[in-house]
Formats: C-alpha cells, sequence, structure tokens
C-alpha cells in the first residue's frame, strides 16, 4: 500500500465508534492522572497494560495514545494552580502559568494552556504524519546485525539522558536484557534460570515488570516521601476555593478568553510544535528539556521578553505547545526503529509485543495502518482535548484535594489484579512484586528504572537478531561491522558513550574550579 | 526513620547485588550448550564490564573525597525518604497477595485497604470505613462482575 494509503487505511481505524470512545475514556483518564503530582502517563499505562490485552492491538494502542495526550495536557493545572507541575513536561509553564494564577488570572491562564496543548498537538502531529512514512523507508534497510546495533544504541542513548549517570543507565538497560534472557533458548527451548517455573519458560511477563517497576516500586516511595504541601490556589482556602470554582460560568468564560488569546499567536504555536517534534523524535529527550528549550526560544524572539517569568501568556503557550507536539515526535523513533522515546512509548512497546507485533522497523511495513491510526488517534485527541479540558478544567482542580494516602491503596489493589489478569497466574503477581522491590533498590541507588523496561522490551528482539547474525555468517562477528549501516550504528554509539564520558568529565572540572574559587 | 546516607551501601550495594546474579546465572546455565548459553553470557561479559567500571569510578570517587557527602548525594537518585513507612506498605504488598491467595481477593481488600491506610498515617475511621467499602465495591463490580476475571476466591 503507499503512504496515502496506509494513512486512510489508518484513519478508518482511528475513526471508528469504539476507538473514539477509547480516546475519550483515555483523555479522561490522563486529565486525571495528570492532575496528580507524581503520578503519570507511565504508571497510568502500566496499570491500563494488563486490561488492554482483551482488546484489539489498534484499540490498545489507541487508548495510551489518548491517555498520554490527556497526561501531558492535565499536567498545566497544578503547575498553574499549586507551582506543583502534575508532569515533568508542565515544568517551564510554572514560570508564567503561576505568576499569572497569583494575579488573578488562574482560568485565563488555564484556558491558554489548554488551546496551546490542543493546537500545538494538531501541529505537531501532522508534521509528524508527514516524514513518518520516509523514515520508515530508511529503517527497512536494517538487517539482523543492524537490528542488533540499533537495540544496543537504543539502549546507550536511553541509558545517557535518563537518570544521572550513563554507566548506571547502561547497568541498568543490560541487567533488563540479562532477565529477559531468563526463559526458555528460542532455538533449543532449553530453560535458563527457570527455576523449573512453567510461566518462566514463555518469557518474563513484561506487563508483571512493567507494573512492578512503575506501579509498585513507585507507591512503595510514596509511602516513604513526604506529603504535599497544602499550598493553595489564588491564597483562599483549599476546599472553598475549588467548590467555588467548580461548575463556575465566570470560569468559564475567563477559560474561555484564554483559548481566543491563544488563537490569536499562531506562529508561537507552530515554532514551538516544531521544536517538540525535533527534539521529541531523539529518543530520551525529556519532556522537561524540550519545553525548556521552546521557552528560551521563544522568550529570546520576543518583543516582550522582559515580562517572560512575570506572567506572560507566551510563555505557557511555548511550554505547553512544544509538550503536546513532543507526543508526536516520540513516536517517530518508537513507530520506526522499535526505539520508544520515553517511558510511556516503552509501554507502548510492551504493548506492540504483547498483541504479537514484534517492534522495530518492520512495524511500519508490516502494520502500518495501525501505526498511522495511532498517530491520528494522538491527533483526534488534540482536537478533543479543547472542548473536553474547557469542561473538564474545574472539576479536574477538586481531584487535586484526594490525599495521596487514600490512592496508594486502591493504586495497589488495581495494579495487582492487573498483574494476575494476564494469564490468571499468582506467579505473575510475585514477578511483579520482585521487580517492584528490584524499583526500589535501583532507584534508592540512583539507577534509572527506564532502561531496565526497555532492556527487558527490546531483548528478545536483540537475542533473535544476534543469534541470527551469527549463524548467517557462520559465527563469523565481522558480520557485525561489515555493512555502512552497521558502522554508522556503532560509530553513533561509541559517541554517544564519548559524549557522555565527556560530560561527566567538563562536570567533575567545573565542580572542583568552582570549590576552588570558593 | 529515615533511610541513612549510607555511602558504602548506595555505592556498592546494587553491582554487588547485580554482581552475584550474574554468578548465578553462569553457573545455572553451566551445563547448556553454547547455542542456548553463549548470548546470556555475551551479556554477562558487557554488564560485568559496565559494572566494574561502576565499583572502580566509586573508589576512586572515595579514596579522592573520603568525606564526599555532597557526591553521595549528587548520584543519589532520590529524596531523604521515611524508611519504616516504606517496609510497611512492602510487606502489606506482600501480605496483601499472600492473603489473596489463601483467603480470596475479597477478604484480602478487606484486610489490606484499612492496615494500609493506618501504616500510611490516616487515621480518620469514616474515610477507612468508605475506602474500604469502596475498594471492595470496584473489585466486585469492575473486576469480578465487568471483566469476570476468575480471581482468587471469586467462583
Amino acid at each position: 500500500m503507499s503512504g496515502l494509503e496506509n494513512i486512510l487505511a489508518g484513519l478508518a481505524l482511528a475513526i471508528t465508534p469504539t476507538s473514539l470512545l477509547l480516546i475519550c475514556i483515555g483523555l479522561v483518564i490522563g486529565f486525571i492522572v495528570g492532575v496528580l503530582p507524581g503520578f503519570s502517563s507511565p504508571n497510568a499505562a502500566a496499570i491500563l497494560l494488563p486490561f488492554s490485552l482483551a482488546m484489539a492491538p489498534q484499540d490498545a494502542l489507541i487508548l495510551f495514545a489518548a491517555v498520554y495526550s490527556g497526561t501531558t495536557f492535565a499536567g498545566a493545572v497544578p503547575a498553574i494552580l499549586l507551582n506543583i507541575p502534575g508532569t515533568a513536561g508542565a515544568a517551564a509553564t510554572t514560570l508564567d502559568g503561576r505568576p499569572m494564577a497569583l494575579a488573578g488570572q488562574a482560568d485565563l491562564a488555564i484556558g491558554v494552556a489548554r488551546a496551546a496543548s490542543a493546537f500545538g498537538g494538531a501541529v505537531g502531529l501532522i508534521i509528524t504524519l508527514a516524514i513518518i512514512g520516509p523514515m520508515s523507508t530508511i529503517a527497512l534497510k536494517v538487517g539482523p546485525p543492524e537490528l542488533f546495533l540499533i537495540a544496543l544504541f537504543g539502549l546507550s542513548i536511553i541509558a545517557s539522558v535518563v537518570g544521572k549517570d550513563v554507566w548506571k543507565g547502561l547497568a541498568a538497560g543490560l541487567l533488563g536484557m540479562l532477565i529477559a534472557s531468563m526463559s526458555a533458548d528460542p532455538i533449543s527451548a532449553q530453560g535458563r534460570m527457570t527455576f523449573g517455573i512453567l510461566e518462566l519458560y514463555q518469557d518474563i511477563p513484561i506487563v508483571a515488570a512493567v507494573i512492578g517497576l512503575f506501579a509498585f516500586s513507585e507507591m512503595i516511595f510514596v509511602a516513604g516521601s513526604r506529603r504535599l504541601p497544602d499550598a493553595q490556589p489564588d491564597g483562599r482556602s483549599g476546599k472553598k476555593g475549588v467548590a467555588a470554582q467548580i461548575f463556575s460560568l465566570e470560569s468559564l468564560g475567563e477559560i474561555w478568553q484564554g483559548v481566543l488569546l491563544t488563537v490569536r499567536t499562531p506562529f508561537q504555536i507552530v515554532r514551538a510544535a516544531v521544536v517538540g517534534v525535533v527534539l521529541g523524535a531523539v529518543p530520551g529527550v525529556g519532556a522537561a528539556v524540550a519545553n525548556f528549550v521552546s521557552y528560551g526560544i521563544a522568550k529570546r524572539q520576543s518583543k516582550s521578553a522582559g515580562t517572560y517569568g512575570k506572567g506572560n501568556p507566551e510563555g505557557v503557550i511555548a511550554s505547553e505547545a512544544c509538550d503536546s507536539a513532543l507526543a508526536g515526535g516520540t513516536m517517530i523513533p518508537t513507530l520506526t526503529l522499535g526505539i520508544p522515546g520515553n517511558a510511556t512509548t516503552a509501554v507502548m512497546l510492551a504493548a506492540l509485543y504483547l498483541h504479537g507485533i514484534a517492534p522495530g522497523p518492520q512495524v511500519m511495513a508490516q502494520n502500518a495502518p495501525i501505526a498511522y491510526a495511532v498517530l491520528l488517534a494522538l491527533l483526534i485527541s488534540s482536537v478533543l482535548i479543547l472542548p473536553i479540558g474547557v469542561l473538564l478544567a474545574s472539576p479536574l482542580t477538586a481531584i487535586l484535594s484526594v490525599r495521596r494516602e487514600i490512592l496508594v491503596p486502591l493504586i495497589i489493589i488495581v495494579s495487582t489484579i492487573g498483574a494476575f489478569a494476564v494469564r490468571n497466574s499468582l506467579v505473575d503477581v510475585y514477578i511483579a512484586i520482585a521487580f517492584g522491590f528490584l524499583g526500589v533498590g535501583l532507584r534508592l541507588a540512583g539507577y534509572p528504572i527506564i532502561p531496565v523496561i526497555l532492556g527487558l522490551i527490546l531483548g528478545p528482539m536483540a537475542e533473535g537478531a544476534f543469534v541470527r547474525s551469527l549463524m548467517l555468517a557462520r559465527f563469523d562477528i565481522s558480520i557485525f561491522w561489515r555493512s555502512t549501516l552497521s558502522q554508522v550504528f556503532i560509530a553513533a554509539l561509541c559517541m554517544v558513550l564519548l559524549l557522555n564520558v565527556a560530560r561527566t568529565l567538563r562536570g567533575k572540572w567545573k565542580h572542583r574550579s568552582r570549590k576552588g574559587e570558593a | 526513620m529515615r533511610v541513612p546516607a549510607g555511602p558504602l551501601l548506595r555505592r556498592f550495594a546494587v553491582p554487588l547485588a547485580i554482581a552475584a546474579f550474574i554468578v548465578a546465572f553462569y553457573f545455572s546455565s553451566e551445563n547448556l550448550p553454547f547455542r542456548a548459553a553463549g548470548y546470556p553470557r555475551f551479556l554477562m561479559m558487557l554488564l560485568g564490564a559496565t559494572l566494574l567500571a561502576i565499583v572502580l569510578r566509586e573508589v576512586v570517587g572515595m579514596l579522592r573525597q573520603p568525606a564526599a557527602g555532597s557526591e553521595a548525594e549528587d548520584e543519589g537518585g532520590e529524596e531523604a525518604l521515611e524508611l519504616l513507612p516504606m517496609l510497611l506498605s512492602a510487606v502489606l504488598l506482600v501480605g496483601f497477595v499472600v492473603l489473596m491467595s489463601v483467603a480470596g481477593v475479597r477478604v484480602a481488600v478487606v484486610v489490606f485497604t484499612p492496615l494500609m491506610l493506618v501504616a500510611l498515617g490516616y487515621v480518620n475511621i469514616l474515610w477507612i470505613v468508605g475506602v474500604t467499602v469502596g475498594a471492595l465495591v470496584m473489585v466486585e463490580l469492575v473486576f469480578i462482575r465487568l471483566f469476570q476475571l476468575p480471581l482468587p476466591g471469586v467462583w
């Protein structure tokens, strides 16, 4: 099928009544999760993952895409009202959103954030749709040796940008790959570290690992962390202030004014969206980094740069439009190379894998309509964000008053049932708990957990590519550096590692210089 | 009780634990043919080299700055945490699953929810009862009746 035919086939999948319902449900779930500081789309996706197995692959991915979209969108609410970003991507929104709220313009700021998110996301996805087809053509030239190197390259990229230490990130990723090999050998079917447990012969259950690492370990950390400060929006008492805002017509009117204000700044929206797509396409670039870059560019190019940081709506537009466009950008490496752009797309890759679609360059070749359906679902989410988001803006602020202590047991119960539901096996729940404890231990020691998930997902693909390469070359390992593409990936891998070593050394040198000056 | 800064624990516990896992994996795969064990051993080699680099760096860092309190904080990933609630929640999590397998999901939810709320410092009786009942209703309506999951204790 040609590119246009694939897009149309994807559109047919994305606009069915089931898909549209799933988009709305996903948006609402995403709004709720995004509003709660400390909870994010990977947590929501991890909990939903087992329940998505009963759905068709495109339905499951559309649901996750909508949750991702909703979370990105809703993170601005606590950022503006409480100066606590609901998601990392809303960090830059606090710079101007919070001053606007303190000046009595909280609803205007929320309206600006809503519209910027909606339009920025839509523009970002249109750009992504235009470029993902040509990029996937390049990805098809990849053979088993290149596939293996892509897996290592993807791991190194994620390891270098997630967390503070590339070596710890690499160790976490390689640990994930090693744990993934604790199953029956794909060729001889002999068990490796399976302890005679039947469930482990079938590969480590990704769902259990994701739930353990993202949900269980997070809940244990929430139990040990301090409570959120009782900051009140606009200086009013919490319950009274929130109750006064719910379904207030005046509030809705102000929010609508914010939307209209944003509509009058198309250039800023497009600029922020381009930054979001470009940076989102680089695996591991966090939303916080991208949004601050977008904010910085907007400030530098603004005629009123001095007002940034004091309640200029353009600052909110730059941050929120970029944040939403990033979602589209992260889909590019995820769908063309099988390298997730961030934690949420890592869980989406897990969903692909569980639905029998092996992540990698062949996704766009063999399942292009599903890939385009996901992108179009993100586009539809961007359109629906505005009306749903404006209506839910006030009630969502009430969710901020729900205490974490109440959410923790509920999330644990849902996650436990989710881990059980995959294969109706308590062994999976115990595996999830083991991964939960692993996640706690790694995080306490400063090791990131996203590379572990990536290692678990890429492990089987990497092993298959590794073994096939050696069998093709009759165990001549030079196959891994024979082709030009292999050499490019090896060079990129070495560059990533060297750049990180250089960055670490530069950081230490600066630290010592500052100590010397002091 | 708070998690001690424990620079030694923080620096070396994870590399040592992973090294122990690698050794266990290696010996358990000793009798496997190369085709089955080759790839995991390749990974063990890479992982071992990475861990060695981490440990050497930590040792060099400690030798250069013995009182490296600030460096240890830089490399630690998390804010200061309360150990007791974390341990309690971990124990309750395991207890919840064990109770679920022994007595069924409904009993496990009714026992686990209030215990967890109290362990987290929440002592409002009305809310505890309300959340427990709400959790039970959610499990019953959504997972047992709507999704028809064969949860333990459900026949």
